[in-house]
């Protein structure tokens, strides 16, 4: 059997009327980076909230480090919440050096280490600093610093990337393929597409609290209809008897080619574009443009979630 | 356990390590100090005051010139008790008279002043003892300058005077041009003016400074000394004898029948001890709502700042709340600690007025069961208080919301403040009694009632509910603590509370 760091099963939370999160199972392997996708208030924080025993599931199941509550592993894991903040008064140092200590890091160590890393991410020069002092990114790379001071074996970052310019993005994203280097165990938030499809090996995708994918990034781009654009001029009803083509649809007059006309055609499965291409040399058809790219992670999670928000409307 | 006291440790060092805190507390003893010493500096170190007596009735001018006199040689007999006081050799004893009641004043004037008391003294005296100073005169009568002219009638010689009395011109005195700063005018007529109103003022004060009153009092019963002595020789008592008679004080001794067989004497120690419960009252007020404001701006902070979560996800809410209670009682006990042994180290070394009956008073507040009273009664306030101030901070999103709940506060907490003195007048009064059975007032009240020694059972049975009060409090902070924490947005409605703490809702 697989190590895993993580495993909900069947996991709701309600408030009130309100599903927060409904009936997600997932597990994370030990070591992976593990991207956590959806919209806001598809649940996200509130999963996370379950996971670290901040508020309870309605029903379900949560083991965490093999334990049923993450108190009784808090020396081992780390988190950063998705609203930041930090004890204005305090310097850098000693708020990292105190969240270390509720991690059962001895006083004395804390503050060494604390610095230790303030240093490993250049930050030493803002050591004794107090928080307010500091720009927002700076506090919060800070906060991300107080999340894993402690070398935690599973860490959750919720939103991480949200307010940093790129730069610090960089650096963020340098830290957490380090943790996995390390053999940490990643879990990330974010609903900005290039993050995740940069640094994860497995995403899980939810919607209005259920989950509705979870898998490699590869699989989620599979789960897109592949589709070709072309611009012609020419009649393009042979193309709809091809084999493999679901749909075609009109886009307009193109814009870049005076006379021709844009069309989409979406294909069934895996189909391969060539088909159709070929299908244009045989009947004809004069391409000005034939446009086949691959989906990307943001047209997967688009149409990922637009399904499911159509089916939870129509329930 | 641990984490419990890493955040009070916490919470204890982030409030007390600030400058802000100590600066505070050391306010407090610093200002009460320089108050006191700044303001007997400044009386002592008040200018002499020039004046003019004109006396068209030729009665009052050498009476007012003796009355001003004998005032002086008070103030100065006064210096003197407060020199010997200062410079006593340690241990030594004097059996000289130093109080300043009129009687006293009288045997000092006659028995030679200041030269006489100070040769007796002197052999009593330290070794290194500085030579005494004269008090400064504060009154000095002048002369009538040579322009005005005393003899001329009531409107001239006002005229004549106002310009001296508006600062337009000054008068010569021994220290040189100098403001005149009042001048008295009596009329002709001024003995019959002195016992009946005789349709005008016959006797009359002009000055620009109301605000200084002494001159116009040692004025008026100069007069009324004078006054009387005419009507007594009238009548043919002889005045000597009158004023004999009048210095008679009688004694009045004062017994507690509480006291053990043979002590019940009630001394200056005694009755400074029955008022020092007011002290601790004040004390017990300003720290237990000194630290309330701590408390809550600190929960406000975690939770407006969204640190709450990250705690949530290392330590429980219930550790959260233990830590915070314990680290700012810790701050609490500091700034008593500090201000009492201010207090007490500074009365110690006083040297003053008072100095042996306050060092009595000292021992009998040390020895009594007080400051045990006070400490209980500060741990179960803070703790009745605490649990109302923590869910406050955790239902409030920031500290504007919070100040909207002040008002209502502010009013319940004016309560013991306001009946501080009433309380401590009648221990045992309905009022006292009454607020003893308020959980929220009666840390306050038992502790102003402490030197009175209340009922036992009233004691411990208020006691008890402060305690079943507090424990409900917390329990009821523990749960909205537990809840509101991580809420954000609107703030609970009252029905939705009731329900947390049914336990209904999550």
């Amino acid at each position: 059997m697989k190590d895993h760091v993580l495993e909900l099963e069947n996991v709701s939370k309600r408030f009130g009327d309100f599903t927060a999160v409904n009936d997600v199972t997932l597990r994370i392997p030990r070591g992976s980076i593990y991207g956590f996708l959806g919209q806001n208030g598809a649940g996200k924080t509130t999963t996370i909230r379950m996971i670290f025993d901040i508020i309870k599931p309605t029903s379900g199941r949560v083991r965490i480090l093999g334990a049923s509550s993450a108190l009784d592993v808090r020396k081992r894991i780390g988190y950063l919440p998705e609203e930041k903040g930090l004890y204005k008064a305090m310097t850098a140092a000693a708020c990292i050096a105190y969240f270390a200590t509720l991690k059962g890091i001895s006083r004395k160590a804390a503050r060494r280490d604390a610095r230790a890393l303030l240093a490993r991410y250049g930050l030493e020069k803002f050591a004794d600093t107090k928080i307010q002092a500091l720009s927002k990114g700076m506090g919060q790379k800070v906060q991300v610093l107080c999340a894993i001071a402690h070398d935690p074996e599973f860490v959750v970052l919720d939103e991480p990337f949200s307010g940093l310019d790129p730069l610090n993005q960089q650096v963020l994203e340098t830290l957490i393929r380090d943790l996995a280097t390390k053999g940490s165990t990643v879990l990330f938030s974010t609903h900005v597409m290039q993050h995740a499809e940069r640094l994860c090996d497995q995403l899980l995708l939810i919607a209005k609290g259920r989950k509705i994918f979870d898998g490699t990034v590869a699989g989620a781009k599979a789960t897109m209809p592949r589709r070709v654009l072309i611009s012609t001029a020419s009649n393009i009803d042979a193309l709809g008897g091809l084999d493999g083509v679901a749909e075609i649809k009109a886009v307009g007059d193109s814009p870049t080619n005076s006379g021709a006309k844009d069309w989409e055609i979406r294909l069934r499965g895996q189909t391969d574009a060539q088909a159709v291409l070929e299908k244009c040399f045989q009947s004809g058809i004069v391409l000005r443009r034939f446009d086949h790219t691959e989906p990307s992670l943001h047209d997967a999670f688009v149409a990922l979630v637009g399904a499911e928000t159509a089916t939870g409307e129509r329930a | 356990m641990r984490y419990i006291v890493l955040i009070a440790l916490r919470e204890f060092l982030e409030n007390a390590k600030t400058k802000g805190f100590w600066i505070g507390i050391f306010m407090l003893p610093l200002m009460m100090i320089i108050g006191i010493t700044v303001s007997t500096k400044l009386a002592k170190a008040e200018p002499s005051r020039y004046f003019l007596v004109i006396d068209q009735s030729g009665a009052f001018a050498g009476p007012i010139d003796q009355h001003i006199e004998w005032e002086y040689q008070k103030s100065v007999l006064g210096a003197l008790g407060q020199y010997a006081q200062e410079n006593l050799r340690p241990g030594e004893k004097h059996d000289l008279n130093l109080a300043t009641y009129q009687a006293a004043v009288d045997a000092f004037i006659a028995a030679g002043g200041k030269e006489a008391l100070l040769a007796r003294l002197k052999p009593l005296l330290r070794d290194n003892a500085p030579a005494f100073k004269e008090p400064t005169r504060f009154f000095v009568r002048i002369e009538v300058p040579n322009d005005v002219d005393a003899s001329a009638s009531h409107e001239t010689l006002l005229a004549q005077l106002k310009p001296y009395l508006v600062g337009e011109r000054q008068v010569s005195t021994d220290a040189g041009s100098l403001p005149l700063f009042a001048a008295v005018v009596i009329k002709p007529d001024g003995v019959e003016g002195a016992m009946r109103w005789t349709g005008e003022e016959s006797i009359q004060y002009w000055s620009t400074n109301l605000a200084v009153n002494n001159l116009t009092q040692q004025v008026q019963e100069a007069i009324n000394v004078e006054t009387r002595r005419r009507l007594y020789a009238s009548q043919g008592v002889d005045a000597a004898s009158v004023r004999n008679i009048e210095a008679t004080w009688s004694r009045l001794g004062t017994f507690d029948p509480a006291k053990k067989a043979g002590e019940e004497t009630v001394s200056t120690a005694d009755r400074i001890k029955r008022n020092v419960p007011i002290g601790f009252v004040w004390l017990l007020w300003m720290s237990i709502f000194t630290v309330m404001q701590m408390l809550l701006s600190n929960t406000i902070e975690e939770k407006s700042n969204r640190i709450a979560e990250v705690l949530l996800s290392s330590v429980t809410p219930h550790e959260i709340m233990m830590g915070k209670l314990l680290g700012i009682a810790g701050v609490g006990l500091t700034m008593i600690g500090a201000w009492l042994g201010t207090v007490f180290i500074g009365l110690r070394f006083w040297q003053g007025p008072g100095a042996l009956e306050l060092t009595q008073a000292l021992d009998a507040i040390t020895a009594s069961g007080l400051i045990p009273m006070f400490l209980l009664c500060f741990l179960l306030g803070y703790l009745i208080y605490a649990g109302l101030f923590l869910s406050i901070g955790a239902l409030c999103n920031d500290i504007k919301e919070a100040q909207s709940f002040q008002g209502p506060l502010m009013l319940i907490m004016m309560v013991p403040f306001i009946t501080m003195a009433l309380i401590n007048r009648d221990p045992h009064g309905t009022l006292a009694t009454i607020l003893t059975w308020v959980p929220i007032y009666a840390p306050f009240t038992l502790m102003n009632r402490a030197a009175a020694s209340p009922p036992m059972w009233e004691v411990v049975c208020a006691s008890l509910l402060m305690v079943a009060t507090a424990v409900l409090f917390l329990w009821s902070a523990g749960r909205i603590f537990r809840i509101a924490l991580l809420r954000s947005g609107n703030r609970p409605k009252l029905a939705e509370i009731v329900q947390w703490l049914r336990g209904r809702a999550e």
